[in-house]
């Protein structure tokens, strides 16, 4: 028998008011800005001083992070430990470069090196908990946490019990630079939430730390389960389509049984195109909701929008903020699928049940 | 199988490499360091240019030395599997790299910043992290089913043959290009010198004099296929893998723990996995970068799971340097052909016994030797620890 | 003396970033590794770094900074010697 995959913890940093505290998305803050950061929580809370002291913003955000889910999910130790990022931790490791570059090779600081690896994340979090096991990190672009889910969900299916994954990016300036040339994100000021309105190419560049505690347990922390996970290479449009409505049939659903279709609209006209003609098309009579007016765009921003239906799932509520068009969820709210996508290159598919 | 590394072009080369004692140690052609007097490396003798003219490509399009070794070594790989067409199976390309496109961004990273940026450098604008060389290696040869990156720092290529195994195992895809690939870069030898970890002569793997590892590039891939794909396709196999197993440390940020307990966790659990005893074990291809802290710690998790029962075990990484993501599967390589050839490759420079630990690698290389199954290591920043078995089909 | 290691105190806050600790409440004689200030192995890279820096004293092996960071005492012998020499 196939092992239910259930959401028990979760500990989200992000730039909306989503890690300590009690309302789902009550306050939501709207920027104005094509870049936004996550607001820092209160580490110290989370992190002893000794470790604290080195640790780089993006270290700081994903042990907290990692450590909410934990305690939220009432786990001490994971089974194992996997987490994704597209950039890993591109400060630390942009603080080195310009260094190296600009002391001419000289008198470097091992603490930014050492800090760049892209698996500091699951290592230090490993660390912390002294969680021998198993401890992964994916680095593919928008496949990043995709690859995460997708692993810990064939660990369960293996029998371990509880498996912690994250995904996890941060803005840097530098960074925003260089991406900048290639049109990933708006020239223009723009109003987060009125990014749909506007028809110019880019996004909005945003950050986070998302963690999730995954477990074959259902219990008081559940939050809702995850069914499937499908990854899309570069597919063109039909291919896309067949693998969606493959998804659906592989999991025993036709579209009418979704109860809210979530995209990864972010604005940019010729990225949003693709999910307008699966909207159009398959989902004209299903509630749409998006999350990246609210978090940004980055490589692991799919994490977000999980968060948001696990949430969803418990709450058997959806914020208005997240839906289109004024759309209402279809109640009760049994299943959600998020469908994201980063530059028509890495397209997602999951399926979230209550 | 492919390999591309300091020692060789292909598979055939590295062998003769190996077998000759010929190791890749120089002093840098081409990149441009204030220690490149100072440090050697193992550094691959061809510039960009010249590896994208052997794959037809040309850099300008934004091909970086990562992703040129990548496609040498996966070119190779398919061939020696004989696949020709992607679509016959489903297919999943699972690389890995730690620095990813770093080696070129670092010589033009101001210019990136620029507003005047040149347009020879437009293409590199999105070449940095990690994602990218394996999707210029997927889109090349057609890859299309499955594609993810992994990056655990010196452990990263033997995960990904792990992942592959798995993704197979549960029926996601029949066959999975499993490897990785990482270049020389300031960014490195600086990064590992600033940890004080390099050594200015050849390193030395277990020997008490050791004081670090040199550092290398490379590229190293083995093709796994599901035994229904093997059998309907009727193909030749050249090894099984029998047993793998990820383990963390959980003892410091960059050093092992002294007693090597992830270190002793990986090599028990994988060989749990494989169903042998220790006896089995031909031969242990160690990670052995011949800095003072992995050999103490990694020969000590080898003495306490062996005894004084002791399979042969070298360290290649004096032939190779330390090539960081692309180890794991330049040594699988390196296990099988240890298999097939039934070679036991020496570790050299090493003269006398750690201190700390009572053990000592093969020196010369052992020839007419039966090698039945080889337990391969690789250990990383971050407490990463992945031990995977190959065995003789 | 007593200005250097005041100098070396402010240094090492700085360095390795020990957050609201001030010069003060370093004790000259205390052990830095372990017990006393618990600065680890990275730590002393830092500092090798640091006196490098602030100093321009080279420290090739790293197995060498064990006895000379032992306390900021023996560090602050350790610059003078250098300096003198």
């Amino acid at each position: 028998m196939k092992q239910p995959i259930y959401i028990n913890g979760l500990g989200v940093i992000s730039p909306q008011k989503t890690f300590d505290v009690e309302g789902f998305l009550t306050e939501p803050i709207e920027y104005h800005e094509n870049y936004i950061l996550a607001l820092d929580a209160a580490y110290k809370e989370y992190i002893n001083p000794v470790q604290i002291r080195r640790m780089s913003r993006i270290l700081k955000m994903t042990l907290s992070a990692a450590k909410k889910a934990m305690q939220d999910a009432g786990i001490e130790k994971p089974d194992a430990i996997i987490a994704g990022s597209g950039y890993g931790c591109i400060d630390d490791t942009e603080k080195f470069l310009l260094n190296m570059l600009d002391n001419k090779e000289m008198m470097l600081n091992p603490t930014a090196f050492m800090q760049s690896t892209h698996n500091s994340v699951a290592g230090m979090v490993a660390l912390n908990v002294k969680c021998n096991a198993y401890n992964f990190t994916y680095v593919h672009r928008g496949f990043s946490f995709e690859t995460s889910l997708l692993d810990a969900m064939m660990w369960m299916q293996e029998g371990k019990e509880n498996v912690l994954i994250g995904g996890f990016d941060e803005n840097s300036v530098n960074h925003h630079t260089v991406t900048n040339k290639i049109d990933f994100w708006k020239k223009e000021k723009v109003d987060a939430f009125d990014l749909l309105k506007t028809k110019t190419i880019g996004s909005i560049s945003g950050e986070g730390a998302n963690f999730m505690l995954l477990s074959s347990n259902k219990n008081e922390h559940t939050y809702g389960e995850v069914k499937d996970v499908k990854m899309c290479y570069k597919p063109n449009e039909e291919e896309l389509l067949e693998a969606l409505s493959k998804f659906l049939k592989k999991n025993n659903l036709e579209i009418k049984d979704i109860d809210i279709y979530l995209t990864g609209l972010n604005g940019d006209v010729t990225q949003d195109r693709i999910y307008y003609r699966s909207i159009n098309e398959l989902m004209k009579d299903t509630p749409v909701a998006w999350f990246k007016h609210l978090c940004g765009d980055y490589y692991t921003a799919g994490s977000f929008g999980l968060w948001v239906a696990a949430q969803i799932c418990k709450r058997q509520e959806a914020p208005a903020i997240l839906m289109l068009d004024g759309a209402s969820p279809k109640k009760p709210i049994k299943n959600i699928l998020l469908y994201n996508h980063y530059r028509n290159i890495n397209h997602s598919f999951y399926l979230i049940q209550s | 199988m492919g390999v591309v590394s300091s020692i060789g072009m292909n598979v055939e080369e590295n062998l003769q490499s190996l077998k000759t004692s010929k190791t890749g140690l120089c002093f840098t052609q081409f990149l441009d360091s204030i220690h490149k007097h100072e440090l050697p490396v193992c550094e691959i003798p061809l510039d960009d240019d010249a590896l994208a003219e052997r794959l037809g490509l040309s850099v300008s399009d934004g091909y970086t030395r990562t992703s040129l070794l990548g496609l040498l070594a996966v070119k190779e790989a398919l061939a020696s599997a004989g696949i020709s067409d992607m679509k016959s199976a489903t297919t999943a390309l699972i690389s890995s790299t730690t620095v990813g496109g770093m080696r070129n961004t670092e010589v033009i990273y101001h210019e990136l910043l620029s507003p005047n940026l040149r347009e020879e450098y437009i293409n590199f604008l999105n070449s940095h992290d990690l994602g990218e060389s394996t999707e210029r290696i997927a889109d090349y040869f057609g890859v299309k089913d499955f594609v993810t990156t992994i990056s655990t720092a010196c452990s990263s290529s033997a995960n990904a043959i792990i992942l592959g195994a798995r993704l197979i195992k549960h029926g996601i895809v029949d066959r999975a290009i499993c490897g990785g690939t990482d270049t020389l870069s300031k960014f490195t030898i600086n990064g590992f010198n600033s940890l004080m970890i390099l050594d200015k002569e050849h390193s030395r793997p277990f020997d008490d004099s050791r004081v670090g590892l040199n550092l290398g590039e490379g590229a190293g891939y083995i093709i796994l296929e599901s035994e229904a794909l093997v059998k309907k396709e009727n193909k030749k196999i050249l090894a099984e893998l029998t047993g793998y197993s990820n383990t963390n440390d959980a003892f410091h940020q960059t050093a092992s723990s002294p007693e090597g307990n992830g270190a002793f966790m990986a090599m028990s659990e994988a060989l749990e996995m494989s169903g042998l005893s220790n006896s089995d074990i031909s031969y242990i291809n160690v990670h052995g970068t011949a800095t003072p802290n992995n050999d103490v710690s990694e020969g000590r998790a080898m003495h306490r799971l062996f005894g004084d029962a002791l399979p042969k075990f070298s360290s290649t990484k004096p032939f190779t340097g330390h090539t960081l993501a692309a180890c794991g599967g330049i040594e699988a390589v390196y296990a099988i052909l240890a298999i097939q050839h039934s070679l036991i490759f020496p570790s050299l420079n090493f003269k006398n016994k750690m201190n700390e630990v009572d053990i000592a690698p093969q020196t010369t290389l052992l020839e007419n030797y039966e090698v039945n199954h080889v337990l391969s290591n690789s250990f990383g920043f971050g407490g990463n620890n992945t031990s995977i078995i190959i065995s003789k089909a | 003396m007593e200005d250097l290691k005041l100098k070396l105190k402010e240094q090492i806050i700085e360095a390795l970033n020990l957050e609201g600790m001030s010069p003060a409440e370093i004790d000259d004689a205390a052990p830095m590794f372990g017990e006393g200030l618990g600065l680890d192995s990275i730590d002393a890279l830092e500092l090798i770094v640091l006196l490098e820096k602030n100093y321009s004293i080279r420290i090739e092996d790293p197995k060498d900074g064990r006895a000379i960071f032992e306390s900021i005492n023996t560090m602050a012998a350790y610059i003078q010697s250098k300096q003198i020499a």
